[in-house]
């Protein structure tokens, strides 16, 4: 695979140009040449690079601070409640509820036209912690509540990132 | 110690227009100060404070500093998003109360409307929020919106009244963008761009700048305007990026509110006009609650019935804010000379009854950054 960096815009904007699957379009990705959406600027020997790379295996990773016990997203060397650097990495289940959402009909970007219009979610995860993603599994994305379950499910956008988005759960399968 | 009181506003100046393709930010800044300086009677060798925030300039008081030959004491380029000039006027009266500045020019100019149409920003990569197409910051905005919605029943028709009383006030104002009747309806009927947010629930792009001249209250009283004093002011934030936000229902507004009341010593009933950052509709309905206008959840309601419209029975954003006067990307400097010009009684057609006490909110960021200053014709 060949990497090629174009066009630096804004600061640690970096597109990344390649071969690639793209995953969010539900019912089987289509194969495109270019993914020019935002990218993490390459995270190198961070401590964030331990939850990237997690994602690539099918794990969503947060933190739990070893002194407070409190839970930490996203990742940090200092925890934000008590100080204590003795930060341990946990899975979390990948179940959770939205705790607000919004549908985006407008793109600024222009690389996310073609999937207009899409939901942003914030999910609360049963481990206590809040995260953002897309929420997908619904063709009326209006209807969907506060406070309704989701699941994780793990899209692969590059060989380097995987993103986690959040399936709406059927109100049967809810338990 | 206190800064109640100790410092006053005594220039303010503001640009023609909100559309200038023929200024930079920086001649919008220059040009605005000439007037605001003059306004006060003061001559730019005196000025040794600089204060300035910008999209443009990433050491803003530098940059303007060169421009107009100035050489400060103190220099103070504080960037919280558009909250920052409300914030320097903290920051101004406190240095002016320690000596270690004696006039204070906090400016601000922005050309976005003739750039790009669209904000412009220098903000940086989130990597946890921006791959998922979380549209900067309108979404922010919209998350906020549909939890305030999911947990009090907010609906977007109160939403909308912020927007029409906004549009009223503006019909007032012969320099407002957007002068043309609007209803509620109307809002409705414009398209959605990031849920529950429609267009007309967004703030205008304008281009536009603004100057504020401040200097200590003995100094202010030998001079040409009426002193307008800084009695109160507070500052906090609980998160940067939107995710993070603990309660997307309650701001920080209620940190750096309760810090002015208790140092200004007025009550809610003793405020004139609000001046709230009205990025979005729900931004005045969060801020009247967290300011302690109305309790937790009753903003939709309060709002409702032309309350905060001319007319009403408490005047909010008299201008038309940054809904239907002018928004060039960061607000804070626009709802200060606003509130100084009705604490003097020169608003025009618009013009209050009584003014003698203004509280003026700023906001920055996606609901992160807050500042309350409150404003008074007597220094407490």
């Amino acid at each position: 695979m060949q990497f090629r960096l174009v066009g630096l815009s804004g600061i640690g904007r970096v597109f990344i140009f390649r071969q690639f699957y793209k995953g969010p379009k539900e019912k089987g990705g289509v194969f495109m040449s270019v993914y020019n959406k935002p990218l993490p600027a390459q995270v190198k020997g961070t401590v964030t690079k331990e939850y990237w790379e997690a994602l690539k295996e099918g794990k969503f990773k947060f933190q739990k601070c070893d002194n407070c016990n409190t839970s930490i997203f996203y990742p940090r060397v200092v925890c934000p409640s008590c100080m204590s650097e003795k930060l341990s990495w946990k899975e979390a289940s990948g179940k959770g509820e939205i705790y607000s959402y919004t549908v985006v009909y407008k793109a600024i970007n222009p690389a996310f036209k073609e999937d207009l219009p899409y939901t942003v979610g914030l999910i609360d995860l049963a481990e206590g912690i809040r995260v953002m993603g897309n929420i997908i599994g619904t063709d009326d994305p209006e209807s969907l509540k506060v406070g309704q379950a989701v699941k994780i499910e793990f899209s692969k956008v590059t060989d380097d990132f995987t993103f986690p988005v959040f399936r709406v759960v059927e109100e049967a399968n809810q338990s | 110690m206190s800064i109640k009181g100790k410092a006053a506003i005594v220039g303010v100046a503001e640009t023609d227009s909100w559309y200038t393709p023929e200024l930079s930010p920086m001649d919008m800044m220059a040009i605005t100060a000439k007037r605001a300086l003059d306004e006060a009677g003061i001559d730019k060798s005196e000025v040794d404070g600089l204060f300035s925030a910008s999209a443009y300039y990433y050491m803003s008081t530098l940059s303007l500093g060169e421009y107009l030959g100035i050489v400060p004491r103190y220099t103070d380029s504080t960037t919280i998003g558009g909250s920052s000039f409300v914030s320097h006027l903290l920051h101004a009266a406190a240095a002016i109360s320690a000596g270690l500045c004696n006039v204070a020019l906090i400016c601000y100019g922005s050309s976005q409307r003739s750039d790009a149409g669209k904000l412009v920003s220098m903000s940086e990569q989130n990597p946890f929020e921006d791959p998922f197409g979380s549209l900067y910051p309108i979404s922010s905005y919209a998350l906020a919106t549909r939890r305030h919605m999911a947990q009090y029943g907010t609906t977007s028709e109160q939403l909308a009244e912020v927007a029409v009383a906004a549009r009223k006030w503006a019909m007032k104002n012969p320099k407002a963008w957007k002068r043309e009747p609007l209803t509620v309806q109307d809002v409705l009927n414009s398209p959605l761009i990031s849920s529950p947010l429609r267009k007309l629930d967004c703030c205008l792009v304008t281009d536009g700048g603004g100057a504020v001249v401040l200097t200590s209250a003995e100094r202010a009283r030998t001079l040409k305007q009426k002193p307008v004093y800084l009695n109160g002011a507070g500052e906090s934030h609980f998160h940067r990026g939107i995710s993070m936000m603990p309660d997307l229902t309650e701001t920080a507004a209620k940190v750096s509110g309760e810090s002015a009341f208790k140092m200004a010593g007025v009550d809610r009933s003793d405020i004139d006009l609000l001046m709230l950052y009205d990025a979005f509709t729900i931004n005045v309905i969060l801020f009247l609650e967290d300011l302690g206008f109305c309790a937790k959840g009753e903003g939709g309601p309060f709002v409702s019935e032309g309350r905060i419209a001319p007319g009403g029975q408490l005047a909010v954003n008299t201008n038309g804010g940054g809904l239907s006067n002018s928004h060039p990307g960061m607000l804070g400097i626009f709802l200060i000379v606003e509130a100084v010009r009705q604490l003097r009684g020169e608003a025009g057609e618009r013009q209050l009854s009584k003014c003698d006490v203004a509280l003026v909110h700023g906001n920055g960021g996606t609901l992160s950054s807050q500042v309350t200053a409150i404003l008074s014709k007597e220094p407490s």
